[in-house]
């Protein structure tokens, strides 16, 4: 047999181990090329509203996928080499000389990643097509961003992953060549001890999360803040310490309670874990984080998406609405306006018409737009007007978010200073309902009783008074009022003229980006996860099948076998996700803190759908898993 | 009573090539309640494969095995895995202990496997961890303990659910001539105390001596058959006559032992 052969045959012996890193290497190599695809179209370099943006954050995401899907071979690599030590031990103690088995490495080094690199590369011609759909609606494109798939993208992906392999071939040359033969034989087949715990580590673990917890817990935004970074951290270590310690006193614990103990299921399966503990527990613990952090980020993601879109509605409850300093001018913008919606078709809407005046308050530097109670009371008819006012000297302070800094929460007294006039007030606090379309100056509203208001405004300056007209339209989201609103955009600034299409439309666009990129990167996050597991799995598969053997011969029955394996595994697989899931709760509760409402059902959905991405990949590993453990099965022996 | 009737059992192996091999031919014999016998025989003369047939781990090309009354040709799947378990017990040569197991917890697997209460479970274990000497041991890891003491513990987990039959295949293979000595005197104490039918297969001349009755096959065909009379020392004699005559031995290097 040439060395060729024996580097073929090699790959044979441990396809089922090399599927793992292929697969996720390939899956990689996929999502890198999408990526690159997207961010290299050249339709989206000229730039669609907001697209460029968006493609800087495509940009830092292939970075971000590209660096951890280095990290992820890397690691990979290491535990598939060492799980066939043994192996290449075997082949120098034959006489195979070290210059042999670098190249029979580097040759297998090759043929897999070239695999991969295929398999990633016509994948990720085939879903193309596919992203790009995704993409268009997610930005609400009104065309399809069309297909392409260019030189440049094919060039940069396979250079950059053509020089991952490059590095991880290095690597596990290193590994292998670090040892000496009797190193590279003994590495398998040493027996393992029984570990010991700690009860004190377990105890500190408990008390690291406990802290985390509570801390995420605040009520106050400020305090949330401050924890983002060391609550990370404190509840990383608890993690880390639990996954060993904390799982090690709890199954010493079943494994002393006889009555639960001494029973088929937990006999074998706890003591197994104990046995295995030592092993599995790095792999649970970064499997935990990982699924955090993606439960996380992603649960963020769509609730800001969902939040925000949906306060772009409530921010800018007017589909038209114009702004002006000059009386004179608003009546011959107005019918502008109206003619503009007249020929786009949209003439279903509620004209109306009014003035404010702008103020100070002590407590805000910026100045409040001061409005009758009326009006908000009108305007926010059939909502939840959150405040009542009953006397001449009360008002409401309407803020778009609370800031963290300010009291923008809490009822307090204030100053009203209109011209020369001071009028001291019982200040309520509202957040988030704007009687009129929020923009840069109209973000801060005072509400005062109407003859307080009749009073007031009669004193104001001149320049302090504000002209605003408003359209209101039911179907605001219409393509004939997107129309209207696009042509509109051209006559009036910013700051003059405000619709909810364009609002709900921007929100939609740059947080629909962040959604899809998010989700592709947790995607690549979640099949490393995976692959750790399998692979978690796989290095120990002599170990498990000569343990199963052992099994079978005392009279354990293959039903029964098949049960012990699938607990194992469902336990090895959801211990992480349970904790990982626990995690990614708290941290949503202190988004709500953050956000000032409850984002804990947003959370969840997120964590619904990766459960079951990670569950169907439970059970595709598990089928493997189970086939290739019954390899030799008793009755060929 | 009848334990164990094999008849005829014939057992053809087909390789990948065109040869056929006839592991074992035509092979015939009865083990009684409470008998303790050995079956030797040179290398490749069919004695593993006998005894995975009794073991019902491989089934024969052809021929009948009756167990403590049941055809084993008959039991499919599960029902073999259960009958395996509670009828059988089984000492390897490489104790086939579980390493996740303290010796205690390897001893009572049988039991734990079919669910008996946690207070019948424990009884059993003290009454055969006292016979076996592991008393002391039952906290312990198998790789704590010595080879001599991981093969005492599978003999008391092959008789802790009171088995029809303990089939057990070269044993003493790789033990020192003391653990070696220790073990068979073990078996002999089961035996004749415990009532303990046991079937052994061994090349090893020394442990074959302690049996009450030795088969000797040849070629996958029966060959001879000796009892054991009163002197252990007489019938070691005996049987290293019978395998210098079969040929193929490793009777050379026994005698010292004595």
């Amino acid at each position: 047999m040439t060395l060729w052969g024996i580097a073929f045959k090699n790959f044979w012996q441990n396809r089922r181990r090399y599927m793992a890193y292929v697969a996720s290497a390939a899956f990689s190599v996929m999502i890198y090329f999408l990526y690159t695809a997207l961010v290299l179209h050249p339709q989206l370099q000229e730039g669609y509203r907001g697209a460029i943006e968006a493609v800087q954050g495509m940009k830092a995401a292939s970075v971000v996928i590209a660096v951890f899907t280095l990290l992820f071979l890397l690691y990979s690599n290491s535990a598939f080499f060492r799980s066939r030590m043994k192996e290449f031990g075997m082949l120098s103690l034959l006489g195979v000389s070290k210059r042999q088995l670098i190249r029979i490495i580097l040759w297998e080094s090759l043929c897999i990643g070239s695999l991969a690199m295929v398999i990633g590369l016509a994948l990720g011609l085939l879903f193309v097509k596919l992203f790009f759909m995704g993409v268009s609606v997610l930005m609400g494109l009104s065309e399809q961003i069309p297909f392409y798939a260019g030189r440049p993208v094919w060039i940069q992906t396979i250079a950059v992953f053509g020089a991952f392999f490059i590095v991880v071939s290095l690597a596990s040359l290193r590994t292998v060549l670090s040892k000496n033969i009797i190193e590279l034989v003994r590495a398998a087949g040493q027996p393992k001890e029984t570990p010991h715990f700690s009860r004190w580590k377990a105890i500190l673990g408990l008390l690291l999360l406990v802290v985390g917890y509570g801390w995420a817990c605040a009520p106050n935004p400020m305090l949330v803040v401050l924890g983002a970074i060391p609550v990370t951290f404190i509840v990383s270590i608890g993690t880390y310490l639990l996954m060993r310690e904390g799982s090690m006193a709890g199954l010493d614990f079943l494994h002393r309670r006889e009555w639960f103990f001494y029973r088929q299921a937990p006999f074998l399966t706890v003591s197994q874990l104990i046995h295995k503990i030592q092993e599995n527990y790095r792999v649970l613990t970064a499997v935990a984080i990982l699924v955090a952090v993606i439960l996380t980020a992603i649960g963020t993601i769509a609730s800001l998406f969902v939040v925000y879109v949906r306060d772009a509605v409530k921010t800018t409850p007017h589909a038209i609405q114009l702004v002006l300093s000059e009386p004179g001018e608003l009546d011959l913008a107005a019918n502008r306006i109206t003619q503009v919606l007249a020929e786009n078709n949209v003439t279903d809407f509620h004209y109306t018409q009014m003035t404010f005046f702008r103020a100070e308050i002590d407590g805000n530097s910026r100045g409040v737009t001061v409005i009758p109670y009326s009006l908000y009371q009108s305007i926010r008819a059939g909502r939840n007007v959150p405040v009542t006012l009953s006397d001449k000297n009360e008002a409401v302070l309407i803020t778009m978010y609370a800031f963290l800094t300010e009291g923008d929460t809490v009822q307090r007294e204030e100053v009203l200073k209109v011209g020369t006039r001071q009028v001291p007030l019982q200040v309520h606090p509202a957040i988030n309902a704007q009687p009129v379309n929020a923009d840069r100056y109209l973000s801060y509203f005072l509400c005062v009783p109407d003859a307080l208001f009749e009073e007031l405004i009669i004193q104001a300056s001149k320049e302090s008074l504000l002209y605003i007209a408003i359209w209101d339209v039911v179907d605001w989201n219409s393509k004939e009022m997107w129309m209207a609103v696009t042509q509109l955009r051209e006559l009036y600034p910013e700051y003059e003229f405000t619709a909810t299409a364009e609002n709900y439309r921007s929100s939609l666009l740059e947080l629909g980006m962040l959604f899809f990129i998010g989700f592709f990167v947790s995607l690549v996050f979640l099949a490393a996860c995976c692959s750790l597991l399998y692979f978690r799995l796989f290095t120990e598969i002599d170990d498990n099948r000569r343990y199963y053997l052992q099994l079978e011969k005392v009279g354990v029955s293959d039903r029964e076998l098949k049960k012990l394996t699938w607990h194992q595994s469902l336990i090895l697989f959801f211990t992480p996700f349970i904790a990982g899931l626990i995690h990614s709760t708290f941290a949503m509760q202190a988004l709500g803190t953050l956000l000032n409402r409850t984002v804990l059902q947003f959370g969840w959905a997120v964590a619904l759908g990766y459960l079951v991405l990670y569950g169907a990949f439970y059970l595709v590993m598990y089928a493997i898993y189970w086939r290739s453990l019954r390899v030799t099965r008793l009755a060929e022996i | 009573m009848l334990v164990l009737e094999a008849h005829g059992l014939t057992k053809i192996y087909d390789s990948r090539g065109k040869v056929k091999t006839r592991a074992l031919d035509n092979f015939s014999f009865q083990v009684h309640e409470g008998e303790f016998i050995g079956i030797m025989g040179p290398s490749g003369s069919g004695k593993t494969t006998l005894l995975n047939l009794l073991a019902t781990i491989d089934r024969p090309t052809s021929g009948t095995i009756r167990l403590d009354g049941v055809d084993t040709s008959q039991l499919k799947g599960d029902q073999l895995a259960l009958f395996r378990r509670r009828r059988l017990g089984f000492v390897f040569q490489d104790y086939n202990l579980i390493d996740s197991l303290t010796i205690g917890e390897n001893i009572i697997l049988p039991l734990v496997l079919d669910r008996l209460p946690l207070k019948e479970i424990k009884a059993r274990q003290a009454d055969v961890a006292a016979i076996l000497g592991l008393s002391d041991l039952l906290q312990k890891y198998p790789y704590e303990v010595s080879g001599g003491q991981q093969q005492r513990t599978a003999a008391a987990r092959a008789i802790i659910h009171k088995p029809a039959i303990v089939l057990a295949d070269e044993p003493t293979g790789n033990l020192d001539s003391r653990a070696a000595r220790q073990l068979m005197e073990t078996f002999t104490q089961l035996n004749a105390a415990a009532e303990t039918t046991i079937t052994m297969v061994t090349h090893d001349p020394f442990a074959a001596s302690f049996c009450r009755r030795i088969l000797f096959i040849r070629d996958g065909r029966f060959y001879s058959e000796i009892q054991r009379g009163e002197s252990r020392q007489a019938f070691f004699q005996q049987i290293l006559d019978v395998l210098s005559l079969i040929g193929g031995g490793n009777n050379d290097s026994m005698g010292h032992r004595f």
